[in-house]
């Protein structure tokens, strides 16, 4: 009650006092200055008036009295921290070793591992995690009824990345990713292999860009390129990347033709240079065939069977030769490609309409009038083709459940490929790709011809395949070994000398699968039930330390999504009432005062 | 006396005005010694230059100094402003005595006395001496830049210069050598002085001489040089205490040699090449191809830059002209030397002028030439072949395969040839005539010129402003008349001369897109005539006439269609009945069998140590991984021999390797090397690995099978 009178009383004085010092103000002489003086008057009678009547602000407070325990990890805000201890009293800090040591304001005891905790501590009201976060096994570790999480900056590097693990000799192997350059001068990414620079790409400053960098290998075997980023000279990433090239094993093809052309005599020849081995058969007249066999001893190819198609991955031919297969050469195909043969079709309209493949190929022929020369197109590789005469151009019709390949320059499909049984069928239009030879683009020839007999050669059936689950294994870290085994034994799986046990999946039976730590980084052996070794790489603790951190903010945020019920219960605001402090209201009738002082004696 | 005054300032004048010429003058010298010394240096001039070089700058230098246009007022004016004692009236020194006042005569009686004896400063003095330094420095600069190139060549024996990657790093030595005195002595075509060096890694010329002497701390049983592993060169000793021990060899390839005292093997070191490379040939003009019109000079101007690295020795022009067509052509061949090539040289720029009327050429001749450089070790370059026609005119109008038998009617249109004709005759008859009648005989040029494009724009469905009528050219320029004539009472024709039509269809569709265009460029020529003659400017119109002329028989020749004669008639063929029908009961059915050698063998064990040394790094003494890179050990050598200044290093290091004694950082010098030596593999086809099949996935793919259209 007093304190109402009081406020009053001052209310009025201090209008009193204002009016005063106006009516003196506007009433001087000198007008100089008028309206400065007033705002000055104002603000010092005001500020006066304010320091007498304390001012209440209200604040948002979680409940007083109950336990947080504040966890901080690497690449926590400090002053947030700072910000948030100072409105909760009661609260314990643990620091993880690798944060950055509280410079100020707080102690916090630093913990190794989030088990060192105190019990006591580790059962709080609420646990506020400042920072990077932590793995999702650590999580588990933590037990209150409130979780919350408050994210750091993002850390400037490699944010996520991609690269293929294994890949065939003479493929194109890249690297793809998103890279974010924190700071404010460009950063270059340079893809390094034996001490030699492959690619390059540029980031621009303070900007998030995704990456890809490509290269051939040049090496068999296991490989450890690295990936770099250097601002100027200034390393600033120099990370690992493992991979395994592996050795082609040649194929085995059986090349039927219906009349000799140059397209077949380049493939045989090529073919064979590279140490594939084929079976040719060629009609030069009415029952009467050149036969030839390179790299391979002489075998009987004049009645296809099944017998005789499963000693070959491919069967290269044409519509005419296929046109002239009676019933049971058609159904000892169709079982050899059901099996796994792959087959590969020279298509044109005088494909056999009836045959178990034709509904797949709806060959059209291009009408108008044509380019003399047409450029084809892969649907995959970044491979630009030289310009081909396009002869009678003629596409195939795309549909459901095929496979488009190669394009031409109007975006039809003139290779296409599809799935039958456990084998590959594949027709093309394209009659004259030897051009590509004889005009000397080596390239060009090989590019096509492996992308278009890699697609279609059978399958390495395997008995066992196996992966590692993270992406990127780290040491120390857990590892799930996955393993696909066909066969009705237990698989048996070992890594290095460490043998692994492991559990059939409840609905694959079919599948394998079983966790273990690695210790050491670098290579690793893994021992396949038949014995052969196959290997994979563990990452060091020190590789990739951005990706390492988003994973584990991830991993926490995901983590804090369970919570999400209690947090709305618990982080009802309590509302403090707190008095500003007077000081400030001090200060400001201070400088007005001095304002007007000085306007009157100097101004 | 009166006249004393004037003399002396006139004296004073004249001296200064040459003072003020000798200034500029220096200066204009200076830049012009160092502006043309500098160009000099880069080639990109040559002395003569300096003259009128040395005109422009003085202009320059005179315009932008006015000095020398000083005026007796400027002197006293000077007089005024540096002598207080004349009392600001130097000026009546200029005046007559006879025209002065009084009180003048006095006062120039006063400062006669004041200036008389007394040294006047001079105005220029400064700039004078700032001249004069100008010019010592430009010579001082001129001076070192053409004399300090060519020092380093005079200089007694030179001491080998650190060019290579591998002489720049250090090598080690066998403890045994005290010192080496290592002696090359290039090939005297090259023109190189001997040199000597106390380092093992040679980098000599071609078939230079190298000799090796070497001391060594005590007398040992032996000393061998080791060549690419395989060759071995004993050494010799010199003296009697059998510590000086000497040889020599030339180096033709390039390779690897260690050096062996004893039993003790030293470290590799390289032997490297400098090849003798070709001269180079650029042609800068001509360029090939290049037409010489009516009119132009016939005058082939070669430009032309030859560089050799050690010195040329002969340079020659081939010419080959060709006359005649037909069968009848005929070639003479002719040779001749650069005019302004100086033998020895390391680069020349030759000039050649080639007159055509000399060389007998003809209009519709072609010449075809090429130049030919050799250098001091006989090594010849040519250049490619550059052709340059002279243009035919009288082939252009010649009436052959036009001149048909008909009656010509009187021309309502002068034809193109016609107007070319009545051109040329214009201005040859140009300084008899009139101007305004040769302006007129112009002006109606241009309008034939026009009538005619009017009437060729017609074919192309252009609209006409004038009515031109339906005239038929007998002459045959063009290919098809445009419409058969009709006579009077035509209602189409009567109603087609009112109406205004634009594109016809039919007319859009009457050539084939390549004629039209052709037809537009025609116009186009004919459009440009037609303006320059307007414009009063026969001889400009001139080459578009010609132009115009060119396409249009161009076209004419077009549309001539070959029509293959009929005679007699061959009896029906009948495929459908005889084909496949012989007998082959005798044709054999051959079967072919090869093995061929699969490609890439020798690259993929190179791979294969790449990979092998990956996990060599995981497990540094692992023997059989050592064993199996041996394949790969055998063929580094033959690359460090062909190499050694990029793979001597990696062949040190997997040698090291081999023996284990490896530094950290060889298997990355020999994975260095074996990425560089590798090529790209290519693409090859293979089989894809397919999860492991189960009852389950042949199901799955069953179903796919069935599903599917």
């Amino acid at each position: 009650m007093i304190e109402a009178y009081r406020n009053v009383l001052v209310l009025f004085l201090g209008g009193l006092l204002l009016a005063g010092l106006l009516v003196m103000e506007i009433r001087r002489r000198s007008r100089s200055w008028l309206a400065a003086r007033i705002a000055a008057s104002i603000v010092a009678t005001i500020a006066l008036v304010f320091m007498i009547i304390p001012v209440h602000i209200k604040k948002e407070r979680p409940p007083a009295g109950e336990k947080i325990l504040v966890l901080l990890t690497k690449g926590f805000d400090k002053d947030s921290v700072s910000q948030f201890l100072s409105a909760n009293k009661n609260s314990v800090v643990y620091a993880e070793e690798n944060a950055s040591k509280p410079s100020s304001g707080f102690t916090a005891t630093t913990i190794g591992h989030v088990a060192q905790i105190k019990v006591a501590d580790k059962n709080a009201q609420a646990i506020h995690l400042f920072g990077e976060g932590l793995l999702e096994e650590e999580l588990k570790q933590l037990n209150a009824p409130m979780f919350v999480f408050h994210p750091g900056k993002t850390p400037g590097g490699i944010q996520s990345i991609y690269w293929n693990k294994t890949i065939k000799l003479g493929e194109k192997w890249m690297v793809q990713g998103t890279y974010f350059n924190s700071l404010s001068s460009p950063q270059k990414l340079f893809l390094n292999g034996f001490s030699t620079r492959l690619d390059s790409v540029v980031v621009p400053p303070n900007s998030r860009r995704t990456f890809h960098l490509t290269t051939i290998p040049r090496l068999t075997g296991k490989a450890v390129y690295s990936l770099m980023s250097a601002n100027g000279r200034h390393t600033l990433v120099n990370e690992p990347l493992p991979f395994v090239v592996e050795n082609t094993q040649p194929l085995k093809v059986l090349l039927l033709a219906s009349s000799p052309d140059f397209e077949n005599k380049f493939l045989k020849n090529w073919l064979a240079e590279n140490g594939y081995k084929v079976a040719a058969r060629t009609a030069i007249s009415k029952n009467k065939f050149v036969r030839e066999y390179l790299n391979l001893p002489p075998i009987a190819i004049d009645n296809i069977n099944h017998a005789l198609l499963v000693q070959f991955d491919v069967l290269i031919t044409d519509a005419r030769e296929l046109s002239t297969f009676g019933r049971s050469v058609l159904v000892a195909l169709e079982n050899s490609i059901d099996k796994g043969l792959g087959l590969a079709v020279t298509a044109d309209s005088a494909l056999p309409a009836s045959a178990f493949f034709s509904r797949y190929f709806k060959v059209v022929q291009l009408q108008g009038q044509a380019a003399k020369t047409t450029r084809i197109e892969s649907a995959d590789s970044y491979f630009t083709f030289p310009e081909i005469s396009a002869g009678h151009p003629m596409f195939i019709r795309s549909q459901a459940g095929t496979q488009p390949l190669f394009y031409n320059q109007q975006n039809q499909p003139i290779v296409t490929a599809t799935v039958y049984g456990q084998g590959k069928m594949l027709a093309t239009t394209l009659v004259n790709t030897f051009e590509w030879k004889l005009g000397g683009n080596n390239d060009a020839y090989q590019q096509y011809w492996s992308a278009v007999l890699t697609a279609a050669a059978r399958p390495v059936n395997q008995k066992e395949s196996w992966s590692v689950d993270p992406f990127m294994p780290f040491v120390n870290k857990p590892v799930t070994v996955q393993v696909f085994n066909a066969a009705d034994s237990i698989p048996v799986a070992q890594v290095e000398a460490t043998h692994i046990f492991l559990k059939q999946d409840d609905d694959l039976p079919v599948y394998w699968s079983g966790t273990f730590w690695p210790v050491d980084a670098g290579w690793q052996s893994f021992v396949n039930t038949d014995g052969t070794i196959q290997s994979w790489y563990a990452f060091d603790d020190g590789d990739y330390k951005t990706i390492q951190s988003i994973q584990k903010t991830n991993a926490t945020a995901k983590f804090q999504l369970s919570f999400s019920n209690q947090i709305q219960k618990a982080s009802e605001p309590v509302i403090v009432k707190t008095v500003f402090p007077p000081f400030w209201f001090f200060l400001l009738f201070l400088l007005s005062a001095a304002f007007l002082w000085i306007e009157k004696k100097f101004l | 006396m009166d006249s004393g005054g004037k003399r002396y300032i006139q004296n004073l004048t004249q001296k200064w005005i040459w003072n003020a010429v000798l200034i500029n003058l220096l200066i204009s010298v200076s830049l012009t010694a160092i502006t043309l010394v500098v160009l000099y240096k880069f080639g990109a001039v040559q002395f003569w230059w300096s003259l009128p070089f040395f005109g422009l700058v003085v202009l320059i230098v005179f315009i932008v100094s006015g000095d020398w246009k000083m005026k007796e007022k400027d002197v006293t004016r000077y007089i005024n402003r540096t002598f207080p004692q004349v009392e600001e009236s130097a000026d009546l020194l200029l005046i007559p005595v006879s025209q002065l006042s009084l009180l003048q005569r006095l006062q120039q009686q006063k400062i006669k006395e004041a200036i008389a004896g007394r040294q006047i400063i001079h105005p220029l003095k400064r700039k004078h001496k700032a001249a004069i330094i100008f010019f010592l420095i430009a010579v001082l600069i001129c001076a070192l830049m053409l004399i300090v190139p060519f020092s380093s060549e005079k200089k007694g024996i030179p001491v080998l210069k650190n060019s290579s990657s591998i002489n720049s790093q250090p090598e080690k030595k066998l403890a045994e050598v005290q010192s080496l005195q290592l002696t090359i002595t290039p090939p005297a075509y090259t023109g190189k002085q001997r040199r000597q060096q106390s380092r093992f890694n040679v980098e000599a010329e071609e078939n230079a001489v190298v000799k090796w002497t070497i001391q060594t701390t005590s007398p040992p049983a032996f000393v061998r040089l080791k060549i690419n592993d395989k060759t071995v060169v004993p050494l010799s000793a010199v003296n009697a205490q059998k510590t000086t021990w000497t040889t020599q060899m030339a180096v033709k390839k390039p390779g690897f040699y260690q050096l062996q005292i004893n039993d003790h093997l030293s470290e590799l070191y390289s032997i490297e090449v400098i090849h003798d490379k070709a001269p180079v040939v650029e042609v800068q003009s001509p360029k090939s191809g290049a037409t010489i019109l009516s009119g132009q000079p016939k005058v082939v101007n070669i430009a032309a830059t030859i560089t050799d690295d050690y010195g040329l020795n002969e340079a020659v022009v081939f010419a080959t002209v060709a006359s005649g067509n037909g069968e009848a052509v005929k070639f003479k061949e002719q040779q001749f030397p650069l005019s302004n090539f100086v033998k020895g040289s390391r680069q020349s720029m030759a000039r050649q002028r080639i007159d055509l009327k000399s060389l007998g050429m003809q209009p519709g001749d072609e010449l075809y030439f090429y130049l030919r450089a050799t250098d001091n070790h006989n090594q010849q370059t040519r250049s490619d072949i550059i052709i340059v026609r002279l243009e035919d005119t009288a082939q252009l109008l010649s009436m052959d395969g036009l001149v048909n038998g008909l009656d010509l009617k009187p021309e309502f249109f002068r034809s193109q040839r016609q107007i070319i004709i009545e051109t040329e005759q214009l201005l040859r008859d140009k300084d008899t005539i009139a101007t305004t009648a040769f302006n007129n005989k112009s002006n109606d040029l241009g309008i034939d010129q026009q009538l005619l494009r009017l009437r060729y724009g017609k074919f192309l469905g252009e609209e006409t402003n004038t009515e031109i009528g339906e005239e038929h050219d007998h002459e045959g320029e063009h290919k098809t008349e445009p419409k058969a004539g009709t006579g009077f009472g035509n209602a189409a024709e009567i109603l087609e001369q009112f109406s205004h039509k634009h594109d016809i269809a039919e007319d859009a569709t009457f050539f084939d897109p390549e004629t039209k265009k052709q037809l537009k460029a025609t116009l186009a020529e004919m459009w440009k005539a037609e303006l320059k003659l307007r414009l009063y400017k026969p001889a400009e119109a001139l080459p578009f006439e010609y132009n115009a002329l060119r396409l249009l028989k161009d076209l004419q020749q077009k549309s001539r269609v070959y029509v293959d004669k009929t005679s007699s008639k061959m009896p029906p063929l009948k495929p459908a009945e005889k084909r496949l029908t012989g007998e082959l009961d005798k044709i054999g059915q051959p079967v072919l069998q090869s093995e061929y050698k699969p490609a890439g063998q020798d690259a993929l064990s190179l791979r294969q140590a790449l990979g092998l040394l990956e996990a060599l790094k995981q497990s540094p003494a692992n023997r059989p991984l050592l064993q199996s890179l041996l394949p790969a050990g055998q063929q580094l050598i033959g690359y460090a021999a062909a190499d050694p200044g990029r793979y001597l290093a990696a062949l040190e290091a997997y040698r090291r390797l081999v023996n284990n004694q490896s530094k950290k950082s060889d298997i990355n010098t020999v994975q260095k090397a074996l990425q560089q030596i590798l090529q790209a593999p290519a693409a090859l086809p293979s089989q894809k690995s397919a999860a492991p099949s189960s009852k389950l996935s042949g199901q799955y793919f069953n179903n796919l099978k069935r599903s599917s259209p």
